[in-house]
C-alpha cells in the first residue's frame, strides 16, 4: 500500500504547486490591479489640480 | 471598499483567476502534469514566474507612462510663459547694458508725447514763450522725463515675462522631480514585486527536488523494510 501513499503524495504535491502557481499569479495580477486603481487616482487628482490651477 | 475589491478583482474571470493563471492551470492539467507531476523540470514554476513577472513589468511600465503623461501636460501646458520669458531675456540684458534692445515705444509712450508736449506747447504759447530758449528747455525737460518713464516701462515689459518664464521653469522643474521621484519608486516597486516572484519560483523549485527526496527515502524506508 505504501505506492499508494507515493502516488498520493505526489498528485498532492502537484495540486500543491497548481495553487501555489494561482496564488503567485493572482498576488501580480491583484497588485497590479491596485497599482492601476493608484495610478488612476493619482491621474484624477493631477486633473484637478491642473483645472484649479489653469493660469 | 465594495468599489475597491470589485476594482482589485476587475479581469479575474468565472474560475477566478485572471488570463495568464488560466493558461497556467490548461497547461498543468493536460501536459507536464501528468508527465512531470512533481514538476521536476520546472516547466510549470517558470511559466508561473514569466507570467507574474509580465505583469509586474507591465504595471511598472503602465506607471512610468503615467507619471511621464502628467509630466509632459504641465511641460506643454507651461510652454508659452517659459518662452515668453526666454525671448524676453537678451531685451532685458540689453536694457541692463545700457542700451535700448531696439524697443519699439509703447502706445502708451505715443499717447503721452502727444498729449504732453500739447499740454507744453499750449502753456508755452499763453506764456507767449513758445518759441523761446525757455519754450525749448521745457520741451526738452518734458521729452527727458517721459523717456525716462518709458524705459521703465519697457524694463517692466521685459523683466515682467522673465519672472513669469522663470516661475515656469521652476513649476515644469518640480514636475520632472516629482515625476523622477515617482517612476523610481515605480521600479522600485517593480524590483520588489519581481523579487517576490523569484524567490517563490526559487522556493518551487526547491520543495520540487526536496519531495523528490523524500519519495525516495520513503521508497528505500520501504524496501529495507520490505528485504528484512
Amino acid at each position: 500500500m505504501a505506492w499508494i501513499a507515493g502516488a498520493a503524495s505526489i498528485v498532492g504535491g502537484a495540486l500543491g504547486q497548481d495553487q501555489n502557481n494561482k496564488a503567485t499569479v493572482e498576488g501580480a495580477q491583484t497588485q497590479a490591479n491596485i497599482e492601476a486603481m493608484n495610478r488612476d487616482y493619482q491621474r484624477k487628482l493631477f486633473d484637478e489640480q491642473q483645472a484649479n490651477q489653469q493660469p | 471598499m465594495g468599489d475597491l475589491f470589485g476594482k482589485v478583482n476587475k479581469g479575474l474571470n468565472s474560475s477566478g483567476l485572471a488570463g495568464p493563471a488560466n493558461q497556467i492551470l490548461s497547461r498543468s492539467e493536460t501536459g507536464r502534469a501528468i508527465l512531470d507531476p512533481m514538476d521536476l523540470y520546472g516547466d510549470r514554476a517558470a511559466a508561473t514566474r514569466d507570467q507574474a513577472s509580465a505583469i509586474a513589468t507591465q504595471s511598472a511600465a503602465d506607471s512610468i507612462t503615467a507619471q511621464e503623461e502628467m509630466r509632459q501636460i504641465i511641460e506643454e501646458m507651461l510652454a508659452p510663459y517659459r518662452t515668453a520669458g526666454t525671448n524676453a531675456l537678451p531685451g532685458f540684458n540689453a536694457m541692463a547694458a545700457g542700451g535700448n534692445a531696439n524697443m519699439q515705444t509703447s502706445p502708451q509712450y505715443q499717447f503721452d508725447l502727444q498729449q504732453g508736449m500739447q499740454n507744453v506747447n499750449r502753456g508755452l504759447a499763453a506764456q507767449g514763450r513758445r518759441y523761446s530758449t525757455y519754450g525749448g528747455k521745457q520741451s526738452a525737460n518734458f521729452l527727458n522725463a517721459l523717456g525716462q518713464e518709458e524705459a521703465q516701462r519697457q524694463y517692466g515689459y521685459n523683466l515682467d515675462p522673465i519672472k513669469m518664464g522663470m516661475g515656469a521653469l521652476s513649476t515644469i522643474g518640480g514636475a520632472n522631480a516629482t515625476a523622477g521621484q515617482n517612476i523610481g519608486n515605480a521600479m522600485s516597486q517593480q524590483g520588489q514585486n519581481l523579487n517576490s516572484i523569484y524567490q517563490n519560483y526559487g522556493q518551487q523549485r526547491q520543495q520540487a527536488f526536496t519531495g523528490a527526496g523524500n519519495a525516495l527515502q520513503g521508497l528505500s524506508s520501504y524496501l529495507a523494510y520490505q528485504g528484512k
